[in-house]
């Protein structure tokens, strides 16, 4: 995951050590030169040369941005330039790179080098270009004025300033040169007439903060804009694209090589499937604790209640012990005590069912549990039971889990 | 008869120059060739994300490693062998069993060129990602209204439009869109995701018209790879020349991991210095004790 967030916090932190030592090497560079800028040490050229080198060129050689830079580098004589400290900044990089900041820094601040290029530039452009340009140039002058004076970099002062804004001095420093950029843009810049269908590109309505994106961090919010932003994408071009008369979707039937191999996409969906049945799982194996829990739920209140009960019992033949107090009461009336004990259990019950109706007369209960007669061999098949057809059970007893499941 | 027949030829041309010419005035293409190359010390999984690259844009060329001694203005003449007008440029940099990853994006030879760190890289492999699409079919790009906001990030979309978008001319190209492959910019960084588009087909539409809650017409699913860039430096030519942007917010990984290492660093020194306090206090109030025990001793309390 991207770290800049607390990396930026860290930077001022981290890097005064760094810094300083930067610092340090910029001032003894400046005591060993003495001399204006920087930038042209670089190069190899000294300035005598390069003013040899201004003198012949002439004004004409220069457009107004090089004039305008000439006077601020005349301006500045004796102050040093803050691009140094850009190099040092990254002193960390490999040699490679280090070469080509120092390339980079000869001309970073768009000398005379890239005037030739301006110049044709201007010349096959037209006056109305020109214009332009100088706007431009004004900006980034008024720019890396404000660059410059963002960091004079004295003995003096260095030494005045605390740690903190030497950290800053030292970080602030970066190019963007706005007019560079336009300008290389416009080079190799794809002409405008090309229709759509030739590039494809489509560039989003809505910021992508827009889109939901609020907090990088928040992985889900960010991929959905993400989403949405293709999504978008996919729908405007899709008109486009029908109207240049080029077929969109793809038919079902048109089959190529994809992308992604079989064998791969087979390995995704074995993945999916897995996943699928592992959630499956997972659910099914929850509710059955679930149930579980529910079941020893019922068992615990089960269980209660027969205590409740018991205990029910227990008070109220001790309550009825009480009412009728004394040993000798109980000794006196034993019987009565029982009898009464059955009345008061047995609550607004009728009495003992001695008078109820016996559900079969005594003739039924012997004809269907036998009395008297033979007992053997009664239930071993005969010659007509077994030429008799088979009369299969009425109804057959369901299955376990039915009768379960039926509870 | 030669001069004749010279002079035919030449008619011909000249007709054949004028048929040509006719057409192209009003067709202008988009010719784009990109090389992709890496250099020599890749990892295997920089490889993959390569081969993936390659596999989504069908006008890439691919050429071998070349060793990290050799400067890179020598991409520019690899380039112009293989007939390519981009450079896409993989460079490795090893420091203690880390591999951070680079990429450079440059239009050969005249620049401009950008150098970018990639992080967080899934490649298409991961069984995650469940899209899939046609090898060589031709993705929408699709760009953050952020792209137009910086001239620096006008200038990345164009590249980006120029290497990651197929052109017409491709020859291993096929008909029909079937991916898109969009850049966000969002933090400083440019985050890229490539998404197949599912569409429905007419019979499920049919069969959904009654139905209320439909589901969208079409729905994207990622394919991969995806990986986040942070771009450093904006170079006016390819591979070198003057900087015209570097990126203020980006840290070197080198760099971050030594503050992450300084961080721990100073983690354990406290420690120690905590630590080596308590001993001294320790044996300080010993010693104190024991000045007071001495005084107290027996024999000197009952000499």
């Amino acid at each position: 995951m991207p770290k800049s967030k607390s990396t930026k916090s860290n930077i001022k932190d981290n890097k005064d050590n760094k810094d300083n030592k930067n610092i340090k090497n910029i001032l003894k560079q400046d005591e060993l030169e003495d001399s204006s800028s920087g930038e042209e040490d670089f190069d190899g050229v000294s300035e005598e040369s390069m003013q040899k080198l201004i003198k012949v060129l002439g004004e004409d050689g220069l457009d107004q941005q090089a004039l305008d830079q000439l006077a601020y580098l005349n301006q500045l004589e004796g102050s040093q330039n803050g691009d140094d400290n850009d190099d040092d900044d990254d002193d960390d990089q490999e040699d490679q790179e280090d070469l080509v900041d120092n390339e980079a820094l000869v001309s970073g601040d768009d000398n005379s080098e890239d005037d030739d290029e301006d110049e044709e530039d201007d010349q096959e452009d037209g006056a109305g270009f020109i214009n332009d340009e100088e706007e431009d140039d004004d900006e980034e002058n008024s720019e890396e004025e404000e660059d410059e004076s963002t960091h004079p970099l004295t003995l003096e002062d260095a030494q005045d300033v605390d740690e903190d804004t030497r950290a800053q001095i030292t970080t602030k420093v970066t190019v963007n040169n706005k007019s560079a950029i336009t300008r290389i843009l416009n080079d190799f810049k794809l002409s405008d007439k090309l229709p759509f269908i030739e590039t494809l590109a489509v560039t989003s309505s809505k910021s992508i903060k827009d889109l939901g994106a609020e907090d990088v961090y928040d992985d889900l919010s960010r991929e959905l804009a993400f989403y949405k932003q293709s999504l978008e994408a996919v729908e405007r071009a899709k008109p486009q694209v029908l109207k240049a008369g080029v077929p969109f979707s793809r038919p079902n039937d048109f089959f190529a090589e994809m992308v992604k191999t079989d064998v791969q996409m087979e390995k995704i969906r074995q993945k999916m499937m897995d996943e699928k049945s592992n959630i499956e799982a997972s659910e099914k194996a929850r509710k059955q604790r679930e149930l579980k829990k529910v079941g020893k739920k019922v068992q615990n209140e089960k269980m209660m209640e027969r205590q409740q009960s018991k205990k029910d019992m227990i008070d109220k033949v001790k309550s009825l012990k009480r009412k009728k107090g004394g040993v000798d009461g109980l000794e006196a009336g034993d019987d009565d005590f029982d009898i009464q004990l059955e009345d008061a259990l047995e609550g607004g019950k009728e009495g003992k069912d001695d008078n109820k109706k016996r559900k079969m007369s005594r003739g039924a209960r012997d004809a269907k549990f036998g009395h008297g007669g033979k007992k053997k061999h009664a239930k071993s098949n005969t010659k007509d039971s077994t030429n008799a057809p088979f009369k299969g059970n009425k109804k057959s007893r369901p299955g376990k889990s039915k009768r379960i499941g039926g509870k | 008869m030669s001069t004749k027949l010279k002079a035919l030829s030449k008619k011909r041309t000249a007709e054949d120059d004028n048929d040509s010419n006719a057409p192209q005035a009003k067709k202008v293409q988009n010719k784009q060739r990109v090389l992709v190359l890496s250099s020599r010390g890749v990892t295997e999984r920089y490889r993959h994300l390569m081969n993936d690259l390659q596999a989504l844009l069908p006008h890439t060329k691919k050429d071998s490693k070349i060793s990290s001694k050799t400067s890179l203005a020598t991409l520019n003449e690899l380039a112009d062998l293989a007939s390519c007008n981009n450079i896409m440029f993989f460079e490795t940099k090893h420091h203690a069993q880390i591999t951070d990853l680079y990429l450079w994006l440059a239009k050969a030879p005249n620049g401009p060129s950008v150098k970018f760190h990639l992080q967080n890289l899934h490649t298409m492999d991961e069984l995650k990602m469940t899209g899939n699409c046609l090898k060589g079919s031709r993705g929408i790009l699709s760009f953050g209204e952020e792209f137009d906001s910086e001239p620096w990030l006008q200038l990345l979309k164009e590249l980006f439009t120029q290497t990651f978008g197929v052109p017409t001319s491709s020859r291993r190209i096929k008909p029909f869109f079937d991916h898109v492959l969009s850049f966000s910019y969002l933090d400083g960084k440019i985050w890229f995701r490539s998404h197949q588009i599912v569409e429905k087909d007419a019979t499920t539409i049919k069969a959904e018209l009654g139905n209320k809650n439909k589901s969208p017409a079409t729905t994207l699913v990622e394919i991969g790879p995806r990986f986040v860039l942070t771009p450093i430096r904006i170079f006016e030519g390819s591979f070198g020349g003057p900087t015209v942007f570097s990126n203020p917010e980006f840290l070197p990984p080198t760099k971050i991991r030594k503050m992450e290492r300084e961080e721990k660093a100073e983690k354990y020194s406290n420690r120690k210095d905590t630590q080596e306090e308590s001993k001294q206090r320790k044996k300080d109030i010993s010693k104190r004790d024991r000045g007071l025990a001495g005084e107290l001793e027996t024999a000197k309390v009952f000499a």
